[in-house]
């Protein structure tokens, strides 16, 4: 596995009124970054996500309707994982790296 | 009150706040953060069980108003939250200000003109819009206390102001939070999206006069940019046809497609399809029978924030039966629209 590999983040913004990523959606909105590239108050709070360290927020109450949530995958430690994050708790850097694509 | 949507987490705020390698001035930064972060979600968490309290103890309250105001904010583009106050939004030269403003009002009046609904929590509470969130921002959305609308990005979609379906939906999220309180997952996820569709394309139909035959039950038509009209996708959504190749995101259209899990968007297919076939059987317009047994429900079951399509279905036909029971065409096309997509 290369260096480059386990500093990558990949982004997939899902939901959204219009159903981003949804099974049989022709909008998704993807993307990827660079853990090195982000602020260190950016790296910090993306890697306390993977570690468990900040717990990823509950479902909001009352309920934020057709809000974005954020599907993150990093190699770390124990191997490959996915956490999925909520739109409100996704540093600015993530959000800008996404592009949304029709298939 | 600007409320700002808080991106660091508060264990990263206090680390800072106490690195003594870092300045006073930012160690202070962090550390009043770190206090207003807790007070903001306190704040909304007290607004939540507020709500949930007064559906059960204080419905014999009076109106806060006679009827709502439509205020509007302009987030330039960022996505710190309401934004900055936009003045006489109405007449704003800004368009989508004026079609946020003037669209809320016009939803207002549906609801109160059909349903006899004061505003969206029946008070005449003041309906707040956010226009320009983020950048070229694909969404829009209602967070519990407001609207929130991005610009689109002019490929994929236009600007979300434009859709009148879009501004229904977004209000009646509003509406079933202070009514039925259904979650966001699971099936009542599924019927949370569904209501709001629902009630999207009854106002949507109310304000261009059509009936339920004559309307396309289409969800986001409006607000479809020309890159994805070139591919020949006409909406978001097709309640009429939930798996239609042209829209954005086709859905399931019988209950035993849906599985725990799935996205609100998604399993709202099957309640969609029903209402509109339930509609689409009675002549005339969507809001005058079906949807009065569909508001019915929502007004008389309760909170529900579990609530499945099953038990929703069978409420419907309670109260078709008790509100039209005179016209057994609308009991009977609703318990058939119900028993076509597998409930």
């Amino acid at each position: 596995m290369s260096d480059n590999t386990v500093h990558q983040v990949r982004i997939e913004r899902k939901g959204g009124l219009a159903g981003f990523g949804l099974p049989n959606s022709r909008i998704r909105s993807r993307g990827s970054v660079d853990l090195r590239t982000l602020s260190p108050g950016d790296q910090q709070a993306i890697e306390s996500l993977f570690v468990g360290k900040t717990p990823i927020a509950k479902p909001a109450s009352p309920v934020q309707a057709d809000a974005f949530h954020y599907h993150l995958t990093m190699t770390t430690a124990d191997g490959e994982k996915t956490v999925i994050v909520p739109e409100h708790q996704v540093p600015e850097a993530i959000r800008d790296a996404v592009q949304d694509e029709l298939e | 009150m600007n409320c700002t949507c808080f991106i660091v987490p508060k264990s990263v705020l206090e680390r800072f706040a106490n690195d003594k390698s870092l300045t006073t001035e930012v160690r202070r930064a962090a550390f009043e953060s770190s206090l207003l972060s807790d007070l903001l979600r306190g704040s909304r968490t007290q607004h939540a069980a507020f709500i949930s309290a007064s559906q059960t103890i204080a419905a014999h309250l009076e109106d806060l108003a006679a009827e709502p105001e439509s205020v509007v904010f302009d987030c330039k583009h960022t996505q710190t939250l309401p934004g900055r106050s936009v003045s006489n939004p109405g007449t704003s030269a800004d368009p989508s200000s004026a079609r946020a403003c003037t669209q809320a009002l016009r939803v207002a009046e549906f609801y109160q003109t059909i349903f006899k609904r004061n505003s969206v929590d029946n008070a005449g509470g003041t309906l707040v819009s956010s226009i320009h969130f983020g950048r070229k921002y694909d969404n829009a959305m209602w967070n519990g206390t407001q609207m929130v609308y991005g610009d689109g990005d002019n490929k994929i979609f236009t600007d979300f102001t434009g859709g009148n379906d879009v501004i229904g939906h977004e209000l009646t999220h509003g509406v079933t939070q202070h009514t039925l309180q259904l979650g966001y997952t699971d099936d009542a996820g599924g019927l949370n999206e569904s209501l709001s569709d629902c009630f999207g394309s009854m106002f949507r139909q109310w304000e261009t006069k059509q009936t339920s035959q004559t309307g396309d039950w289409l969800i986001g038509s409006d607000i479809i940019g020309p890159t994805v009209k070139e591919k020949g996708v006409t909406c978001l959504r097709n309640m009429a046809n939930p798996a239609d190749p042209h829209a954005l995101a086709p859905q399931p259209a019988n209950y035993s497609q849906i599985t725990p899990g799935m996205d609100p968007h998604f399993t709202s297919g099957p309640p969609n399809l029903a209402f509109c076939s339930a509609c689409k059987a009675v002549p005339g317009n969507s809001w005058d029978t079906i949807g009065q047994v569909w508001y019915h429900v929502m007004m008389t079951a309760g909170a529900h924030p579990t609530m499945s399509m099953k038990d929703f279905a069978g409420r419907t036909r309670q109260a078709a039966i008790q509100l039209f029971g005179a016209e057994p065409e609308v009991a009977s096309s609703i318990d058939k629209a119900w028993k076509a997509i597998g409930l």
